[in-house]
């Protein structure tokens, strides 16, 4: 099991080691001079000096990525191009938003999966099945954009029962962070959801066809022990995978439902950056998603690893 | 002569399927008693495993229409509850299946697959059948089963892994134990020891064992009676010294044919029957095994099915024109 | 000689016709190929038949919900929302099949030489793709487009580069499966070169996945096509496109609630057309493929 862990970390160090180097890279690879396309018609030789020489873009390549890199190390990431805010704050603002909303999307789509998954599965072919089916087609092709868009028509234009955008912290006032928290979520919510569904009635489906439920009936068990003693176990296992995905993507890739509700996540911190052209700012943002990604990623094959006996026990 | 502990009769079984109806298994009948071992013999798709499936309630139906009777101890399994059905299953009836590994759950421990049909059925505490569990695996020659009862399936060699489905099989103590090719995916020297294994704990607990296999090889040594079965009927029923000296119907005597014996007069041929299985959805009218018999008419094979006739003690075949007997 | 080996690789010509029949005889399947032929069919004559010109402005007629003349509506401009909706399919069809022409072109061949040749080799691609794989989709698009620019060429690029990792570890896994295969065994033995056994023998073996894959893909590079385009880092206006509509349409909300409804009904109804179909060539290719096939979990 050590053996397996040290792997894992190593491969994670590589790989962010390459994610590194690519968000480096991107401030490089902008077609002319990244400081100047920044300023843009705010270009000002003085200011346009000092960022550089901040930026270090005045000294050779390879220089300039280990001095970045041993900077972002000790969590400085350099300063914003566009208001001097060192990017390091700007993103530890926008951590509790973003926290907040993965978690309750993935809540709600837990919710809604799990049981919807587990009993299509069991009770395949039946109406209920289909519809299960027929909703979670509809979940996995739906634009989030739109859908968000749709539920702030009818939630708070027109029945005007919820806010249509903005954050509340939950420390201000706990009514208002939930009434401003709830169409986001459920935006993102329903899709994961829908994801995670037609994963978990797959997963059950598949277990439920394996020889050891035929055992399990030949020794005289019902079908509801054999679901929760021999099929859920091993289901779960495949389920919990897929449920830390989602929740390392609901991290850094909601951008486009925080863009519409005007959720200050790090995904919009991201868009906006790009939109600014604040490149420090986007390569902070970025840096940092993919690391919350990838340690994610560690994690669930850790816990995939400690659930399934074959890995563990080898 | 005891009361059988199953009594089979007629037993049918049709499937609905997309090209239509298909009949599998088409009214067979037999005894089983107490300490006996009868083997089902049939090629890939004859029936025989679906038959005892029947048995065991363990066909879903539907697609599957099973008709008949089947007591077991005088009580009648095809009209009773599932409920009912399941407090049977596993306690007095119990089933090994082909591959151990696919046939034991991955993430639970030996111990408690084993434990689960006693938790189940004999409402044992934990400890007890635990204590129960570790016997059962020394029963079946489990090298330190206490060290096993918590170990996984794929920690275990495919021998071992038949042992525990043998070890779960008999936990209640049944009284038929039905092995669905059983030995077939192990290797020869494994198959030998799994059949001596059954034989040994039949002699103890005194169960009835049904061996459902393809392999006539496997057979000799452990039953006494042999049921030849094809295309969903008993082509051949007798003992088994009776059978592999003198069988009667020509099917049988195929199969025997195509075994590889040592010592055989042709030892450079061996005896193939031409043809396929009949399509269980388009059975053809008449005798089953008409269309690939050396020894058909042509004529009333193929439009009459020839029911099962005594030949002698114990011997029946289905067949118009039953082999002469070997030894006359 | 290799002729043998061949024999006993390819698959005979009914297999092709097996699975078509399985395909099609699944509903959703067959409603999808539907849809998806009249998507092709707009998307091509989109232009030809649609009622109205695509930047016709008609202001005394603008913000409309949807009228006998009009019927998906009109925009702020008063332009006709149906004759947009159709001439935009053009785009994210395009978009669509050519970043996932891109994803296939590059990450196929990845795929390929990492199973086949394994080693150092494969170890190295798979931790290239695996840099890619750590961005959640979206992030990484709009990250290219940062550095790009943000049009509708950089958007094809950005698109095709964010799936190409999936195409490659796709291929790759089937790559290892096959060729422990025993024809591919005993082409080698046969004297076969490296290249004739990655063409002639584990490509065509390898195909059902891709393609399975690749129709999944295209449902939804669609998608983030419609989320980059609403975002503004897409299609450029006038130029209608989908996800441009409906940030359009967010805009005029309270006036007229329709703008912004049925281009995302667009966007819906192809994305699930796709699914469908991707689906359905999946049960059809091989009834129990595991979840090798990755659909929406990394997407927009």
């Amino acid at each position: 099991m050590t053996g397996f862990l040290a792997r894992r970390i190593l491969q994670m160090l590589l790989a962010l080691l390459g994610v590194s180097i690519v968000v480096f890279a991107l401030i490089h690879l902008v077609p002319g001079d990244p400081v100047r396309v920044a300023l843009g018609t705010r270009f000002d030789q003085e200011l346009y000096d000092t960022l550089r020489h901040r930026v270090g873009l005045d000294k050779p390549l390879i220089e300039q990525y280990f001095s970045w890199l041993s900077h972002a190390l000790t969590g400085d990431l350099g300063v914003s191009f566009r208001n001097g805010q060192p990017v390091t704050t700007l993103i530890v603002q926008r951590l509790p938003a973003t926290v907040t909303l993965a978690l309750a999307a993935l809540f709600i789509a837990l919710v809604v999966a799990l049981p919807a998954g587990i009993i299509s599965a069991i009770r395949s072919g039946s109406p209920l099945d289909y519809a299960v089916t027929a909703a979670s087609q509809v979940g996995v092709s739906m634009p989030d954009f739109w859908a968000g868009v749709m539920y702030i028509l009818l939630f708070a234009l027109t029945l005007g029962w919820l806010p249509s955008s903005g954050y509340v912290s939950f420390l201000e006032s706990p009514v208002e962070w939930l009434r401003h928290l709830l169409l986001p979520a459920l935006t993102v919510g329903l899709i994961s959801g829908s994801i995670i569904t037609r994963f978990v009635r797959s997963s059950v489906l598949e277990a439920l066809n394996q020889d050891y439920v035929r055992t399990a009936r030949a020794k005289g068990l019902s079908e509801w022990q054999i679901v929760r003693a021999h099929v859920l176990p091993n289901a779960w296992i495949p389920i919990v995978t897929v449920v830390g995905l989602q929740l390392g993507f609901l991290l850094g890739g909601v951008v486009v439902t925080e863009f519409v509700f005007a959720w200050p996540g790090l995904g919009r911190l991201a868009l906006l950056a790009v939109k600014d052209r604040d490149y420090t700012v986007l390569q902070g943002a970025v840096l940092y998603i993919a690391f919350m990604f990838l340690t994610i990623n560690l994690i669930v094959d850790v816990i995939y690893a400690r659930l399934d006996p074959r890995v563990r026990v080898s | 002569m005891s009361e059988p502990v199953l009594t089979i009769r007629d037993l049918a079984v049709r499937f609905g399927t997309k090209r239509g109806i298909a009949e599998v298994v088409n009214g067979i009948s037999y005894d089983l008693h107490a300490g006996e071992t009868l083997a089902i013999v049939g090629e890939s798709g004859s029936g025989k495993s679906v038959g005892v499936l029947a048995i065991m309630g363990l066909l879903a139906q539907p697609p599957a229409a099973v008709s008949g009777s089947v007591r077991y101890r005088g009580n009648e399994l095809l009209t009773m509850t599932p409920k009912e059905l399941r407090t049977i299953r596993g306690k007095g009836l119990a089933m090994i299946f082909q591959d151990p590994m696919t046939s034991l759950n991955p993430v639970r421990t030996v111990g408690y697959q084993i434990t689960e049909p006693m938790t189940l059925h004999l409402d044992l505490d934990p400890d007890s059948a635990h204590d129960r569990a570790v016997e059962l695996l020394d029963l079946v020659g489990i090298p330190s089963p206490a060290a096993r009862y918590d170990e996984y399936p794929h920690q275990l060699s495919g021998g071992m892994r038949q042992r525990v489905m043998i070890a779960m099989a008999l936990a209640c103590n049944p009284d038929v134990l039905i092995a669905d090719e059983a030995t077939t995916a192990l290797d020869v020297t494994t198959q030998a020891q799994i059949t001596e294994l059954v034989a040994d704990l039949q002699d103890k607990i005194g169960m009835a064992v049904i061996w459902i296999t393809h392999d006539l090889g496997v057979v000799a040594s452990i039953a006494d009676r042999v049921h030849v079965m094809y295309g969903g009927r008993f082509m051949e029923e007798a003992l088994v010294d009776d059978l592999y000296a003198s069988p009667r119907h020509p099917y049988t005597e195929g199969l025997l044919g195509s075994l590889p014996m040592p010592g055989a007069e042709r030892p450079d041929k061996l005896m193939t029957i031409a043809g396929l299985p009949p399509d269980p959805v388009a059975m053809p009218a008449g005798c089953p095994f008409a269309p690939r018999c050396r020894y058909t008419d042509h004529d009333r094979c193929s439009r009459e099915v020839p029911g099962l006739d005594s030949l002698g003690a114990n011997h029946e075949a289905a067949c118009f024109y039953p082999l002469v007997p070997a030894h006359e | 000689m290799t002729s043998d080996t061949d024999r006993l690789a390819t698959k005979p010509a009914s297999q092709g016709r097996e699975i078509l029949r399985a395909l099609l005889s699944n509903k959703l399947a067959v409603v999808g190929l539907v849809v998806l032929g009249l998507l092709i069919f707009v998307g091509i004559f989109g232009k030809a038949i649609a009622p109205y010109g695509v930047n016709d402005i008609d202001i005394p007629n603008r913000l409309s919900g949807p009228t006998a003349l009009h019927w998906f509506g009109t925009d702020n401009l008063g332009r006709d929302t149906f004759s947009r909706v159709l001439v935009a399919a053009r785009v994210s069809l395009q978009v669509g099949f050519i970043a996932v022409g891109f994803a296939l072109v590059v990450g196929v061949p990845i795929g390929l030489i990492a199973g086949y040749y394994r080693g150092g080799v494969d170890s190295t691609l798979m931790r290239l793709m695996d840099i890619l794989f750590s961005f959640p989709a979206i992030l990484l698009a709009i990250a290219i487009l940062a550095v790009l620019g943000p049009n509708i060429t950089n958007a094809m690029i950005a698109i095709g580069i964010v799936y190409t990792p999936i195409f490659a570890r796709i291929t790759r896994g089937s790559v290892l499966v096959v060729s422990e295969e025993v024809y591919v065994r005993a082409a080698r033995s046969l004297g076969a070169t490296n290249r004739r056994i990655l063409f002639r023998h584990i490509l065509p073996n390898v195909a059902a996945p891709i393609i399975v894959q690749t129709t999944l893909s295209l449902a939804f590079a669609i998608l983030s096509e419609a989320a980059l385009s609403f975002l503004g880092l897409g299609v450029q206006p006038p130029n209608p496109a989908w996800g441009r509509m409906l940030a359009d349409g967010r805009e005029y909300f309270q006036q007229d609630p329709w703008m912004g409804v049925f281009p995302g009904l667009a966007i819906l109804v192809t994305v699930m057309a796709f699914n469908f179909v991707g689906d359905g060539l999946r049960d059809a290719l091989d009834p129990k493929q595991k979840s090798v096939i990755e659909s929406r979990g990394q997407s927009a």
